[in-house]
């Protein structure tokens, strides 16, 4: 993969947790580039409580982009942290139970703050 | 409910009105037409007798108007143009009569007045029995059709009353309020069906959005009954407030409940369930790391 | 009793028309409640998989004891394996599905005929308690 091609998608160190920011709408490709510039960023630190996706800036997130999302928090698991989605918004979670998504041991958090916490109580 | 709704050949074909019968009504016109002015007021003695009188027409100028309405609408009869615009101005009479509350049976009533007043001055005539029969089977197809649609129009004015109550119902019957920073509350009466499940979810999570919840309560104690179908609702809510990050509280679970529950072999998963409203508090609160204490 | 069955609205009426039948024959609030349950299971599996179809209800009485007849007519695609579908979670409804053995839990006795030609007849028995 080329260095300069870039997911867009801003990885943050805060409070010790590493904060994937989610503006854009999703896709395959970009959630794939996304998927490697994030583990290599985690496999770097060796002090952090785990990993935040901030999804409050989606309107729009279909059944295979959770399901990417799903499988990219279960890679994340295997290098031994917890992930927790933030801040999805009413609409997205209402059409994501309406089309029966699958959200067993997912960790969810309505705020950035409430995620640190989850985290911290998971240490 | 699926109304059929046939145009006006479709109409004819049902009640096999044909070209013979529309001609037979036609020549009855100019016989019947002279007598409507005086069926008109022999009908509204008829009216003045009923309950209804006071109710609708005892101001003269809608009576006024109601007679006109009436030599109209006899007028078309007779003439038999029986297109869409004739069928659509036969519903719009339906509708009224919906609209402003006017039972089927008054109407219905005074359309078998002016039919035996038409048959009475059919008989009176000097024509030949077959004529006669021809006539009176023409007269009574298209009013039949005539009350047919005004019937159908009528309930669907009724049926629209109906969903339009429900939905306002509905809407003031989802009433989540805030019973601490962080925790809210929702007590549900009545039915839950998937429309109603849908504003529930939707309703719940924008509050939940809005003042960053992360305990929520639903309480099911007005629910009477819990079936497989109810109970898909209440999981899918609780899925969807968790995906939120919010943890839902299911209360007010009666015994009754609980045992149906369990025999209807419904498996809740992890869903919190409580027996009543204070023990779902009391685990709301302890989740938001506080306590309640006697001053 | 027979009602038409096509949308949820008509699944409430039907219920709602059981338990009014329920008290007429002398059943309890406990008993017509499950009388209730019955219905709505079955008028919304009618919904689900036939679309449309009607819930009949009758009186049945025995030398000691009265009861209700509950039955499911539809002409809806035909339960291919019956002894499967009495099972748990068997479902191909896509959601908890799990009707067909709740309501054999809660009657006393039930009788399903299915084929492609003749759609499903379901009888439901429950017998005051």
């Amino acid at each position: 993969m080329s260095n300069w091609v870039k997911s867009g998608i801003p990885i943050q160190l805060h409070s010790q947790c590493v904060i994937a920011s989610f503006q854009l709408d999703l896709q395959k490709d970009l959630l794939k580039l996304f998927q490697q510039e994030l583990l290599d960023e985690i496999v770097k630190h060796n002090h952090i409580k785990g990993i935040i996706f901030d999804l409050s800036g989606l309107d729009i997130i279909d059944l295979m982009d959770f399901e990417h999302l799903r499988s990219i928090i279960s890679m994340i698991k295997l290098t031994g942290y917890d992930t927790v989605i933030s801040g999805l918004r009413p609409t997205v979670v209402s059409s994501l139970i309406m089309m029966d998504a699958n959200i067993d041991n997912l960790l969810s958090s309505i705020s950035l703050d409430e995620a640190v916490v989850i985290l911290d109580t998971k240490k | 409910m699926e109304v059929i709704s046939r145009n006006a050949t479709q109409l004819c074909d049902l009640y096999e009105i044909t070209k013979e019968d529309i001609e037979a009504v036609r020549e009855f016109k100019p016989v019947a037409i002279d007598k409507i002015p005086e069926m008109v007021d022999s009908w509204y003695k008829w009216l003045k007798t009923t309950a209804e009188f006071q109710e609708y027409f005892a101001d003269p100028l809608t009576l006024h108007r109601v007679q006109k309405l009436q030599l109209s609408f006899w007028e078309e009869f007779f003439d038999a143009n029986i297109n869409d615009q004739y069928v659509s101005s036969r519903k719009s009479v339906g509708e009224v009569h919906a609209r402003i509350g006017l039972s089927q049976e008054i109407y219905l009533a005074g359309v078998d007045h002016f039919l035996s007043l038409f048959i009475e001055i059919l008989l009176a005539q000097d024509w030949d029995n077959a004529k006669i029969n021809k006539v009176r089977r023409a007269l009574n197809k298209i009013a039949h059709m005539d009350m047919t649609i005004i019937v159908q129009s009528y309930e669907h004015v009724v049926n629209q009353k109906i969903t339009a109550q429900s939905k306002t119902l509905m809407a003031m019957s989802t009433p989540v309020t805030q019973l601490w920073d962080g925790l809210l509350l929702l007590p549900v009466v009545g039915l839950i069906d998937s429309r109603r499940a849908q504003d529930i979810m939707d309703n719940t999570l924008n509050h939940i959005s809005q003042h960053h919840a992360q305990s929520f309560i639903l309480d099911i104690s007005g629910v009477a009954v819990v079936d497989t179908a109810v109970a898909n609702h209440l999981i899918k809510i609780t899925k969807a407030t968790k995906l939120m990050g919010c943890e839902c509280i299911i209360s007010g679970l009666s015994p009754a409940v609980a045992q149906t529950i369990v025999e209807l072999g419904i498996d809740v998963g992890t869903i919190r369930t409580t027996a009543n409203l204070k023990a779902a508090i009391g685990i709301a609160f302890q989740k938001l790391n506080m306590k309640i204490v006697k001053q | 009793m027979t009602i038409s069955i096509r949308s949820e609205d008509d699944v409430h009426y039907a219920r709602h028309e059981g338990i009014e039948y329920a008290n007429s024959i002398g059943m309890e609030t406990l008993d017509s409640t499950k009388v209730s349950i019955i219905i709505s299971e079955l008028a919304h599996n009618i919904i689900k998989y036939a679309k449309k179809g009607f819930i009949r209800f009758s009186k049945v009485t025995n030398e000691i004891n009265t009861g209700i007849l509950i039955e499911a007519i539809d002409n809806g695609p035909a339960i291919h394996d019956i002894e499967k579908a009495l099972k748990d979670n068997y479902s191909t409804g896509g959601s908890l599905g799990l009707g067909l053995p709740g309501i054999k839990r809660i009657s006393d006795d039930l009788i399903i005929h299915s084929s492609k030609e003749k759609g499903t007849h379901i009888k439901v028995t429950y017998w005051k308690k």
